[in-house]
């Protein structure tokens, strides 16, 4: 009984936080949009919801596969913060690890907290202690020598991102490829239309290989 | 954008979103602390929580710090600072800003403002899901997964997280994570390939009339370095590339582990440092 307590309790408290983290994350950019006195383009973002729909569609996979691992308080504040898969899951199972309680004991939930909060507060007070060292660095920022590379600061994520994920599944990854250089270099298409006929025909065969992957192993 | 994205009033918002986030987590942890006291906890491990959480965090902590100064360069300090300590990580800040740059550029939108606001809304909007649906969702989902542990005959009040950490080994690759995989190859794909086919396609525009001509002279004023490097996106693409490889191939041969965490800022740093020496030589 005195167990079921203290999860509602935490599910309470838990919920409210991230309720009020909801409204200040959604308000920042209506506030940008009053101080600038413009509205955002609701084309572009109705556009960005198919090449970002694995990360839409990520966030109800991330509650059912992370939540288990770290607690009820854990779950509401590492939803709010972030960086689950890289920093908080492992954190809070080293933890608990190290701590030697049980996974979903009374105990096992305080140390997920704690390990989960910590975690979060180390991260802000970095993340915060290097934008005040970053500050001064603005005008270097913008020096004609770095553009170059700040212009390249996407390029190089997609070119570090393709190793991570070609090397999971090499057999998909010609066909896209074609395809997107046909579409972008003959046909002059941008990515509003390559990453979505792309997509579909890496859905086709990634679902074809599968098929004859479960057919060998029958 | 970048005097927009680095004005005094966006340094604001990361202020409040830091002194709300550094609120809330005081909050879980003195109340952990009462429970831990009511329980008659060892203090001790407590303060090895504590100290092994920290000490675990500092290092990816840095490598946001680096997707942090990746990103500024494009839309300002404080507007990664905020989106790298709400919710965000790197790799999902960095394709949806650029996926919104790229559509906004399509579209012919150059208004600062009006990209700025887009951008920002964009990184927030993809970014809810996962929040609204443990706001709504994750206590009926616990409640769900207590009652699988209850009615489970296990050993010493085995839980809700055991009943899941178990059962995950034993799942196989699954359509799901197939058409992700899938998604995601053929979006950095398709990111790829556009970005190193840009810059010739708009040389090659320069012979042309009208909004093409229009685009391509755009497209070299803003990146004048390019003009006569238009390979300089393939040299990068190929060097962080390259780095990622590496970085992957020391982690997990030479049991290089620290590595994991700098991976992806690194590849990053080295393939923006590539474009800045291609376009110097």
């Amino acid at each position: 009984m005195e167990k079921k307590k203290f999860v509602i309790d935490d599910h309470f408290y838990g919920r409210i936080f991230l309720a009020l983290a909801i409204i200040l994350i959604v308000l920042i950019p209506i506030i940008m949009c009053i101080i600038l006195q413009v509205l955002p383009n609701f084309l572009v973002i109705l556009q960005c919801i198919f090449p970002l729909i694995t990360f839409i569609i990520g966030g109800f996979v991330e509650v059912i596969t992370y939540s288990p691992m770290l607690g009820v308080s854990g779950t509401y504040l590492g939803f709010f913060t972030g960086n689950l898969v890289n920093l908080k899951v492992p954190c809070a199972v080293n933890a608990r690890e190290q701590a030697g309680v049980k996974h979903g004991s009374k105990e096992g939930e305080i140390i997920s907290t704690i390990s989960v909060a910590v975690s979060t507060l180390v991260t802000t007070v970095i993340l915060a202690l290097g934008v005040a060292l970053l500050k001064p660095l603005e005008p270097v920022l913008q020096n004609e020598y770095l553009v170059p590379a700040f212009d390249a600061a996407f390029t190089a994520l997609f070119g570090a991102l393709a190793y991570k994920y070609f090397i999971k599944d090499l057999k998909l990854v010609p066909i896209p490829l074609i395809i997107a250089f046909i579409l972008s270099f003959f046909l002059k298409q941008g990515t509003g239309i390559t990453i979505p006929v792309c997509a579909i025909i890496s859905i086709v065969i990634a679902y074809l290989l599968l098929k004859r992957e479960q057919k060998k192993v029958q | 954008m970048l005097e927009i994205g680095n004005s005094w009033w966006m340094y604001l918002f990361g202020i409040i979103v830091t002194i709300f986030v550094i609120a809330g987590c005081l909050f879980f942890i003195i109340k952990a602390f009462k429970e831990a006291k009511s329980l008659n906890m060892d203090k001790k491990v407590i303060k090895k929580t504590i100290f092994s959480s920290a000490i675990f965090t500092i290092l990816p902590s840095i490598s946001i710090l680096v997707g942090i100064f990746a990103l500024a360069g494009q839309l300002g300090i404080p507007l990664p600072w905020i989106r790298l300590s709400v919710i965000g990580a790197l790799h999902y800040e960095g394709i949806a800003a650029d996926t919104a740059l790229g559509f906004l550029k399509e579209a012919g939108i150059d208004d600062p403002k009006i990209a700025m606001v887009t951008v920002a809304s964009v990184m927030t909007l993809g970014i809810l899901t996962g929040p609204i649906f443990c706001l709504f969702g994750f206590k009926a989902y616990d409640k769900k997964l207590l009652a699988k542990a209850n009615a489970q005959p296990t050993e010493n009040n085995v839980s809700v997280e055991s009943v899941e950490v178990v059962e995950k080994p034993k799942k196989k690759k699954g359509l799901g994570d197939v058409i992700f995989n899938a998604v995601f190859i053929a979006m950095i794909g398709a990111f790829i390939i556009w970005d190193a086919v840009e810059p010739f396609i708009r040389k090659k525009d320069l012979n042309s009339d009208g909004k093409a001509l229009e685009n391509a002279l755009k497209f070299f004023e803003e990146q004048p370095y390019l003009s006569d490097k238009l390979y300089i996106p393939i040299i990068v693409a190929i060097v962080s590339f390259g780095t990622m490889a590496l970085c992957e191939f020391l982690e997990k041969k030479c049991k290089q582990k620290w590595l994991s965490d700098f991976s992806l800022g690194l590849s990053m740093i080295v393939g923006m440092a590539a474009a800045a020496i291609v376009a110097i030589l």
